[in-house]
């Protein structure tokens, strides 16, 4: 417990800025649940001529402030890996990759079942064993300690960690806190972003599947790290459901985050991604 | 004090699931009260029979039914994806491990503790003996959430993981065993309990720092197979 006091302190990069996502509901706009966004920069140097440039309509509610660097190391990809391959028992589950995510993009892995889609994406956090020459988050090197990627990252898998006798806030909090993240102040316009409003109190085992997917990507919307790692985060879901991963990730592009997910057929929305395909050795 | 918070949250959070599950956090207890019964009725009852084993049946039946609360120790959290999370996560396992052995000890060794008195009155325990008993349980019950939380950590992810917990954990059980009874024993000679008593804190608090690493080392290796 004292060893770790040090870690959770990491030194805020140079140039670091707080900015703060508005996201509201807007009902009288369109039909499907579409999240209305506003961005604002907080940061005392940009406050006054980013708030008029970006700020459109209605009374802003702070949202979920994004701690993510989003001025400094533009440049810089998100994350780099070079000559990355996935093993398990002795085989390479694909041809050697080379990866490249930019701050404020998309990379889509395609690949049929079995492929190692998810492997690659579990690899990447240290949960399987991965090979790579070099593996860089954010310009670090994080081959051989992944703590830097970690803590910079959210991962979201076919499991979604909810914990069936704790509701979707209880959920939230608790999954943010245990990861040493900041907490919501008020969760209510989050989860009715998500389509749970009236659901966010009762027990997340009553909840129906796409229900229990939407309370998981409460911590998407609530994380201010900036690489999201996701394992078919379209799965479960409705038409509707679709539209708020889609506002999620755009949200989360806009603000300089970038998103790795999974997929195996054509993707159910119109977010600009690159497309990686993982194909099978010969 | 922020970056106590992911492992207050986990303590919280795991007593707050213990209380929505009252039926789980009982169970132990009636094992022990049911146990304790069937001694009591099978040395016939009577209290010059039951006063020289009344200490050490009531150490056995703790230490067993502690164990009964080890399978749920990790499983959930494993079948759900939680612990994967934790794994992928930047909080430092060996912190949360602490938390997780914490909670577990205040929800069942303080229990256990607690229910003593009750098995000591089925059992005829004689009443000198018998705030040795609660101290030495007390520090025990720690030691024994400790060598479950290794135990329960190598086998979160074995299917059917009940009797390989039994094999592994009762004879790590044992040193516990001997100083805890030993420490009631001494009160029923006539000597002082303080020795076994200082053996029994000094086995508990090696466990305390060693287990928390030994567990995290556990979960760890359990991670690279996908689940």
């Amino acid at each position: 417990m004292w060893m770790t006091a040090r870690r959770q302190h990491q030194p805020r990069p140079q140039g670091y800025e707080r900015f703060l996502i508005d996201m509201r509901v807007d009902n009288s706009e369109t039909s499907r649940d579409t999240l209305a966004l506003t961005i604002h920069a907080s940061a005392k140097t940009h406050r006054s001529q980013r708030a008029e440039s970006v700020t459109s309509r209605g009374p802003r509610r702070p949202f979920v402030p994004l701690t993510i660097d989003a001025e400094s190391k533009l440049s810089v990809p998100a994350l780099e890996a070079n000559d990355l391959l996935c093993v398990r028992d002795d085989e390479a589950l694909f041809a050697p990759l080379q990866l490249r995510v930019e701050r404020g993009a998309l990379l889509v892995l395609e690949g049929n079942n079995g492929s190692g889609k998810t492997t690659l994406l579990r690899a990447l956090l240290g949960l399987n064993a991965l090979q790579a020459t070099t593996l860089q988050f954010l310009g670090e090197d994080v081959l051989e300690r992944r703590h830097a990627l970690r803590a910079g990252s959210v991962w979201m898998g076919h499991l979604l960690a909810l914990k069936g006798d704790l509701s979707a806030r209880e959920n939230l909090e608790f999954t943010l806190a245990l990861a040493g993240e900041a907490g919501v102040a008020d969760a209510d316009p989050l989860f009715a972003a998500l389509g749970l409003a009236g659901f966010e109190d009762v027990p997340a085992r009553t909840l129906s599947a796409g229900q229990r997917k939407r309370a998981a990507l409460a911590r998407l919307a609530a994380s201010r790290r900036p690489l999201w790692l996701l394992d078919e985060p379209f799965a479960n879901l409705d038409a509707a459901g679709m539209a708020v991963v889609e506002q999620l990730l755009r949200t989360h592009l806009a603000r300089g985050g970038s998103a790795i997910l999974t997929s195996h057929g054509v993707l159910p929305i119109s977010v600009p991604a690159s497309v990686l395909r993982l194909a099978a050795l010969p | 004090m922020s970056s106590f918070r992911p492992y207050i949250g986990l303590l919280r959070r795991d007593v707050r699931l213990a209380v929505r599950r009252r039926a789980d956090l009982l169970m132990p207890l009636a094992f022990a009260v049911l146990v304790v019964l069937l001694f009591s009725v099978a040395l016939g009852g009577s209290a010059n029979k039951l006063a020289p084993v009344a200490a050490p049946v009531i150490w056995v039946t703790v230490l067993l039914s502690s164990f009964l609360s080890l399978e749920g120790m990790f499983r959930p959290d494993a079948d759900d994806g939680t612990l994967d999370q934790w794994l992928c996560g930047s909080t430092s396992m060996i912190g949360l491990m602490f938390a997780k052995a914490a909670a577990h000890w205040l929800l069942y060794g303080v229990g256990l503790t607690l229910a003593t008195p009750l098995l000591a009155m089925l059992l005829k325990l004689p009443a000198d003996q018998l705030p040795v008993l609660l101290l030495a349980l007390a520090i025990g019950t720690l030691g024994a959430t400790q060598i479950g939380l290794i135990a329960a950590a190598l086998t979160a992810r074995l299917r059917r993981s009940g009797i390989l917990l039994a094999i592994i954990v009762m004879p790590l059980f044992l040193p516990l065993l001997i100083f805890g009874s030993g420490a009631v024993d001494a009160v029923r000679l006539g000597d002082s309990p303080r020795s076994a008593l200082m053996l029994l804190a000094a086995q508990t608090l090696m466990l305390l720092t060693l287990a928390p690493l030994a567990a995290a080392a556990g979960l760890k290796i359990g991670s690279d197979s996908p689940p």
